[in-house]
């Protein structure tokens, strides 16, 4: 039995417009780029994903998204589709199952990234094949989730031209429902992603920070700089060629990703800051998720674009100038893209006065 | 990871104010001046501490800093966790439950200890005495 799969980037990017428009702030609004593709504690849900595929066997696996996908590096063995309008990937990946069924492989595992799940990918095709169905969808105890496995002649034959995603009722008696037990987060929100870090670091589930434990729960991925007088609290993560300005104090489950920097006497804490931050001299980003200038204060319950950039701002590289990933970045980023440090400036604001009682000195 | 053989556990007396704080200082500047000091306050039965007791937290810790050691704080009462939340300087320490709890994260990251007073809905604070209600 041969099993493939096609991974289908369920979620899109932010519109510029809809920032500050709204109480709650979704998937959507918080995060620049598709969110699968964003680094989360050094590595992106797809990578994860891909990766728990290929650990239970899955022979050929599909990606289809958007352009965020381009500037991915040339995953060994992935095929990557690029539609640029989420409706048109569903009928992408219907082309990608029945290219699967030509090339040999019995079963499709279908998915739709957005959610974050970590099931038992030989159980769930252990328990499709025990069944004798031709379509099972995963659920967990909020409902049912973009995670689909197909026969794939019977959606060659029997279910072509149906639309994807899969609805109840559109094949009488399918999809039947496989319950997982494994940990799911839908991401759904801006308090989802925190959650997910917060689960990280507490171990309950099975993400792991990348880089090296450099002390009890204080991960620092390579490349990362820390100045000498930046107080770092257990448990958090500083992702690759981090700058962490001096006096800056980061502080319990944080997650810091990429070429994030923090400037002088700032302070971060239980807060997410996405890749390519730039975090500017003495503020306070608490109970925050951060992406470039798009800031969600979760006590709050708002989402708005910050236009200063000595405030926050994005550093995303132009795209010709996007470094290749990990294993290719030999080069620590050695760019002028410096923090504009205001000794001066920070003192009073750091960690309230009492920083100027720890650093008069 | 820190190699820090020999953890110092600190009683910090009831009071912890101007006098009391120097004294405590000048006890343990010999432990920090060591190579990776790794010290922990037992705050069990202080009720008062003042500017002072504070920043003679700030300057152990700072010392403890310069030699890549560290300081903790562990059993903290209410009291303690309101003048230390008040003046911000709760953030700059990791916060346990026991002096146990707080030496063996020296070695290993405690996740059971932090799972057992789970953290906060945003603050993510873990320590005794200062929990919230978790989401």
């Amino acid at each position: 039995m041969r099993v493939s799969a096609v991974l289908v980037l369920n979620d899109r990017p932010l519109s510029a417009e809809s920032i500050g428009k709204f109480a709650s702030p979704k998937r959507d609004e918080f995060c620049r780029r598709s969110l699968s593709c964003v680094e989360i504690l050094g590595q992106s849900l797809l990578d994860r994903t891909v990766a728990r595929l290929r650990d239970a066997g899955v022979q050929a696996i599909s990606v289809i998204g958007g352009t965020d996908l381009s500037s991915l590096p040339s995953y060994r063995g992935l095929e990557i589709t690029i539609a640029h309008r989420p409706t048109d990937r569903w009928s992408a990946a219907q082309r990608t199952v029945i290219s699967h069924r030509a090339k040999g492989y019995d079963i499709v595992l279908m998915v739709g990234l957005g959610a974050y799940m970590e099931m038992n990918v030989a159980e769930v095709v252990r328990f499709h094949r025990a069944h004798g169905k031709p379509l099972t969808q995963l659920e967990d105890n909020q409902g049912s989730l973009d995670f689909w496995v197909v026969d794939s002649t019977w959606f060659s034959t029997a279910a072509n031209g149906c639309t994807l995603p899969f609805r109840y009722g559109e094949f009488p008696g399918l999809p039947v429902a496989c319950r997982v037990s494994g940990y799911v987060n839908r991401l759904q929100e801006a308090r989802d992603l925190r959650r997910l870090v917060l689960d990280a670091f507490l171990s309950r589930c099975e993400i792991t920070p990348r880089g090296r434990e450099v002390r009890p729960g204080i991960w620092i991925d390579d490349a990362a700089r820390v100045h000498k007088s930046a107080r770092l609290v257990a448990p958090l993560y500083l992702g690759y060629s981090t700058k962490i300005g001096p006096s800056a104090v980061i502080t319990r489950f944080s997650n810091l990703e990429r070429r994030c920097q923090v400037g002088a006497g700032t302070v971060v804490e239980s807060a997410t800051i996405l890749p390519y931050t730039v975090l500017g001299s003495g503020l306070e980003v608490s109970g925050a998720v951060v992406d470039g200038n798009r800031f969600v204060d979760l006590e709050r319950n708002i989402a708005l674009q910050v236009e200063d950039p000595r405030l926050i701002r994005d550093a995303t590289p132009s795209p010709w100038f996007i470094p290749a990933r990990r294993g290719s970045e030999s080069q620590p980023n050695r760019g002028s893209e410096g923090l504009d440090y205001g000794y001066s400036q920070y003192l009073s604001r750091a960690a309230g006065r009492l920083s100027e009682v720890l650093f008069k000195g | 990871m820190t190699d820090c053989s020999k953890v110092v556990v600190k009683h910090l007396p009831e009071r912890v104010t101007l006098s009391q704080a120097r004294e405590i200082f000048a006890e343990l500047e010999p432990a920090l001046e060591n190579d990776r000091p790794c010290l922990v306050f037992d705050f069990s039965d202080v009720v008062q501490i003042d500017s002072a007791g504070i920043e003679m937290m700030l300057r152990c810790m700072e010392e403890a800093m310069k030699r890549n050691g560290d300081l903790k704080l562990a059993a903290l009462s209410p009291q303690v966790a309101v003048i230390l939340e008040l003046t911000r300087v709760d953030r700059l320490f990791e916060i346990f439950a026991t002096p146990s709890d707080a030496a063996e994260s020296f070695h290993r990251f405690p996740v059971q200890a932090l799972r057992q007073s789970t953290p906060p809905r945003n603050t993510g604070r873990f320590e005794a005495g200062l929990g919230e209600a978790s989401s």
